[in-house]
């Protein structure tokens, strides 16, 4: 026990170590009469005599108090009394801070909580301190199965490894309905469970075995909210079989709702799994798949380990470095040379933070802390005022002996009380908020408020009190008793600090207002870009998917090839292609090329299509050069960007080159198309790679409508669903597709514009308040101009002049810092320069007069009083 | 909070701390019984004014270098019974050794070696 805790636990037992000293000296002093009186000494000098030797009682309580009492704790208790008698005493200024600090730290609290659910917050895992990840030497990228069965194998001694990969699986949970839907499963190996020492709730979890294809069906492990939802928690879920993807599966046992599974933090948002099948089964479940074969396919497995017992993470990391050397040179050729590396699971992995991340990081907290910055500056600007207003109160203060030293503490007192009120409203409001937008799904990562976001939010109340707190404290205990006394005239000094604070205010604005009306901007550019293709008038059937889970190669040859053959005899169609991804679809496949003469050159990545020889009329893209498919060996199409990038301004027909890193394809171009954006708007220019489709590798349909083609998607419905009754193939229009980017942009832009509204709220209620205040202080002045003859209108135009200094500074300010962060952020702009001059001379002119407007209402309002009045306000 | 230290000069300052920790290692002993103990072995010269014991008693506490509990006094009342913990005795010794070095100090001072 330290001193300073025995004192805190004496104070909280003051009343009765009072009771004990009084007791305690009480028979001290009967003692010494005693032993005085048995001395011979008359009992009643003997009593005065007790007394005096013993010295001045109430001195020497108070002393032996003192000893017990935290140094200062008495006086802040004092100053945080005082500061909740004078917020009392002021309410509406109380409450202005409070909501300005909320308003402010809001944002701030509702990015680190998710940043902090996403990223800092490790997995909760039992042990996790034990627990590690295996990645092949890429951040967040797993070993393929093969590497991994062979790390599993001959680590064995080190650390229990364990592999898992989530998957989206159709499921048939009542075998008598066709009734059928999505859900998120985990491919689990055997031990997963067993690593992650999780315990079912019902029934068991996976046990080794299940790392083999069983002879009777495969099992099922169900996840607790899923168990609620679709069974109702029922126990007799156990035994019960289930179908997915078309297969039979048992369910063996429930796992807690508390274990969310073990995602790779600032991969992707987490979700919850709602059930785990055994690795093995994606054979089954997605037939002709090989990928537990392949040592060079990386599809998303990840790989966990807990150490044994006693192994040291040094000692598990030099075994994987080791048994990596060894598979290099026993499959040399067969893999790529890579240097796994092991990482703590329970500690932050700063490798799995991408460029991606912290350019996101970086904005989102850049925007948070300017609005932050600007409810701060607010503050402080209130807090100056009302120093002014305070300052005969502070002066009595002073003459009555108190220390510069007290006044500022007092001062910090009431702003960091402040701050700690309108942080922790900040901070629920974010939290709410989170939880309201989250309510919808369910998602794997603790929300509750841990420690870390309780730090974070005493460190930004403690920051914002301090940014807040200090300058009007030092202001207020300015040492000068006799005019505070007298309620003289404020410091110009005063003034001008609060013209630092609109200035820094309106810049910080500006900059946020200005990136609004860029991203607004870039959101209309993006929707009036020509997309090339027609996309009113293209009907999509996406089939990529579904057909690669469910049929054999000639069965999907066969359902495509219907399909497209009853579309293109729908009335209103006028041709059909098939593609293989279809066009603005959200997904794409990429490849590297390298030129037939340099094989081992560094290769480029350029976008891969397959599709139809149909394809280029259809969609729009006319060949510039060569011609289209005509079924020659190796034949492939290439966009004009690729063209130029490989062979420069040579003629790229009858020219070769390689694509794919291991299992390599020659190529040989028979035609250039046109470039068009295919993936997004943003790629206009890709190099792309048309190769001819093979349908028994599956693919979707498209098809031309001399309509609108949204018109024809009732019918189109009707004829897939009569090829196969069964599924449901997605029947849509690419304008559909291009629709959700353009939204994402314009949801993007109306965050931000969201944003930027509060700032511009927050910043012209601080010019409107500064100029307020100053116009109040200036009262007198006034009055002696209007008696001397100045018109209403003389006198607010020089209010208002005055008020608009800083803000011209401002606004500069901000143009130059906008000026600097659009060009951080051009990549993500669809046709826009990095300096658009219609986004920010609007930007800049609207809040100008925006500010203009501010500061005319008071300087207005002050310059009609009657001069009578005013003069009389001294 | 600032009050002045009222003890009287009479003893060196921070010696009543040490006199009190070298009292208590002969044993258990209530407030009464240290002040007398240090009156009577210095010959009643070391006058202390007998009430500071008790905030010297409180500091020593918070220290961690005595301890307390409440037991029954000879006559059968209630009284507070301090004694020496380990700390309290470490300290002792740095005390004494420092006291020791600085009458040595002193006393060299005094009376320079001829």
């Amino acid at each position: 026990m330290t001193p300073w805790l025995r004192r805190l636990l004496a104070r909280l037992r003051r009343r009765r170590l009072d009771d004990e000293l009084a007791e305690e000296i009480q028979l001290h002093l009967e003692q010494r009469r005693q032993s005085l009186i048995d001395g011979g000494m008359d009992p009643r000098l003997a009593e005065r005599e007790a007394r005096r030797l013993f010295g001045n009682q109430t001195v020497i309580t108070e002393r032996a108090r003192e000893s017990w009492t935290i140094p200062r704790l008495s006086s802040v208790a004092q100053d945080v009394r005082y500061a909740i008698r004078v917020a009392r005493r002021s309410p509406g200024y109380a409450a202005a801070v409070i909501v300005t600090i909320a308003l402010g730290t809001a944002l701030n609290g509702a990015v680190f909580v998710l940043v902090n659910a996403f990223m800092l917050r490790p997995p909760d895992v039992v042990d996790i301190e034990r627990v590690v990840r295996l990645d092949d030497g890429r951040p967040a990228l797993g070993p393929t199965y093969p590497d991994y069965v062979d790390y599993r194998d001959r680590t064995a001694d080190a650390m229990d490894l364990a592999a898992y990969a989530g998957i989206g699986l159709k499921a048939r949970i009542d075998t008598k309905s066709e009734a059928v839907e999505r859900v998120r499963a985990v491919l689990a190996s055997g031990n997963y469970f067993e690593v992650l020492k999780v315990r079912a709730v019902v029934g068991r979890t996976f046990d080794g075995r299940a790392d083999l294809p069983p002879l009777g069906t495969a099992e099922a492990v169900i996840g607790e909210i899923y168990w609620t939802r679709r069974f109702n928690r029922d126990p007799a879920v156990i035994g019960r079989s289930i179908e997915l993807n078309g297969q039979p599966f048992t369910v063996v046992g429930v796992v807690p709702a508390s274990f969310r599974g073990v995602d790779i933090p600032g991969s992707e948002a987490p979700t919850v799994r709602d059930l785990y099948v055994p690795l093995w089964s994606v054979t089954s479940l997605q037939p002709g798949d090989d990928r537990l074969r392949q040592r060079t396919m990386w599809w998303g497995l990840q790989s966990i380990g807990r150490l044994r017992p006693g192994v040291e993470l040094s000692r598990a990391r030099s075994q994987v470095a080791a048994v990596a050397t060894a598979l290099d040179g026993e499959y040399r050729g067969q893999r790529h040379e890579r240097t796994p590396y092991v990482a703590p699971l329970g500690r932050i992995d700063v490798r799995l933070f991408t460029e991606e991340t912290g350019i996101i990081a970086a904005a989102t907290s850049g925007i948070t802390l300017l609005v932050l910055l600007i409810a701060s500056a607010n503050v402080a600007n209130l807090g100056l005022a009302r120093a002014v207003a305070r300052s005969r109160e502070i002066a009595v203060r002073l003459a009555l002996g108190a220390g510069r030293g007290r006044i500022v503490r007092q001062f910090l007192t009431e702003s960091f009380a402040l701050a700690a009120c309108g942080t922790a409203l900040g901070f629920a409001l974010a939290i709410l908020g989170i939880q309201v937008v989250v309510r919808e799904e369910p998602v794997a990562f603790s929300l509750a408020p841990d420690l870390a976001v309780f730090a974070y939010g005493s460190l930004v109340a403690l920051i914002v009190a301090a940014a807040t707190g200090i300058l009007p404290a030092l202001q207020a205990s300015k040492p000068g008793v006799l005019p505070g006394l007298k309620d003289g005239p404020a410091s110009p000094r005063r003034n001008r600090l609060q013209a630092v604070f609109v200035g820094g205010e309106i810049a910080s604005c500006v900059l946020l207002v200005v990136m609004t009306a860029v991203m607004m901007r870039s959101a209309q550019k993006a929707a009036a870009i020509d997309p090339v293709l027609p996309v009113a008038q293209l009907l999509t059937v996406d089939a990529g998917e579904e057909l690669r889970n469910r049929s054999e190669g000639p069965a999907r040859a066969t359902v495509l090839t219907e399909i497209g053959r009853r579309l293109e005899v729908l009335p209103g169609v006028t041709g059909v292609a098939f593609a293989d991804p279809l066009p603005f679809s959200g997904s794409r496949f990429d490849t590297m090329v390298r030129r037939i003469e340099t094989p081992d050159g560094p290769g480029r990545r350029v976008f891969v299509s397959h599709v139809s020889a149909s394809f280029f009329a259809l969609a729009n893209l006319p060949i510039v050069r060569g011609s289209g498919f005509v079924g020659a060996p190796d034949e492939v199409v290439i966009s004009q960007t690729l063209a130029a990038r490989l062979w420069g301004t040579a003629d790229p027909v009858g020219q070769a080159f390689i694509s794919g890193d291991f299992s390599r394809s020659n190529h040989v171009v028979i035609g250039v198309v046109r470039d068009a954006p295919f993936v997004s708007l943003q790629q206009r220019s890709e190099p792309f790679l048309f190769r001819p489709i093979d349908l028994s590798s599956g693919g979707s349909v498209m098809a031309r409508t001399s309509g609108p083609a949204a018109a024809l998607l009732h019918a189109a419905d009707g004829e897939v669903r009569r090829v196969v009754p069964g599924e449901r193939l997605g029947v849509a229009t690419v304008a559909s597709g291009l629709a959700q980017e353009i939204s994402a942009v314009q949801a993007g832009a109306g965050m931000i514009g969201g944003l930027g509204a509060l700032a511009l709220a927050l910043a012209l209620f601080g010019v409107a308040a500064v100029t307020a205040h100053a116009v109040a202080q200036r009262t007198h002045e006034i009055g002696v101009r209007m008696a001397l003859g100045a018109t209403t209108t003389d006198t607010t135009s020089l209010m208002v002049r005055q008020s608009m200094r800083p803000v011209i500074v401002g606004v500069l300010l901000g143009v130059i810092g906008a000026a600097l962060v659009s060009r951080a952020v051009a990549a993500f702009l669809y046709g826009l320069s990095a300096v658009d001059p219609v986004a920010f001379g609007t930007a800049s002119a609207f809040l100008f007069a925006a500010s203009m407007v501010a500061s005319w209402i008071p300087a207005r309002r002050a310059a009609r009083v009657d001069p009578l009045i005013a003069l009389r306000a001294e | 909070m600032g009050k002045k230290r009222t003890e009287r000069q009479d003893l060196l300052p921070g010696t009543l701390d040490m006199l009190i920790l070298k009292s208590l290692t002969r044993g258990v002993m209530h407030g009464y019984g240290i002040a007398e103990h240090i009156r009577q072995l210095s010959d009643e010269v070391l006058h202390v004014e007998e009430g500071s014991l008790y905030p010297a008693l409180q500091r020593l506490q918070i220290q961690g270098w005595i301890a307390s509990e409440w037991g029954h006094s000879v006559n059968n009342r209630r009284a507070r019974y301090y004694r020496l913990t380990r700390a309290g005795r470490k300290q002792l010794g740095e005390a004494e050794s420092s006291f020791g070095r600085l009458i040595e100090a002193i006393t060299r001072v005094m009376k320079p070696a001829t």
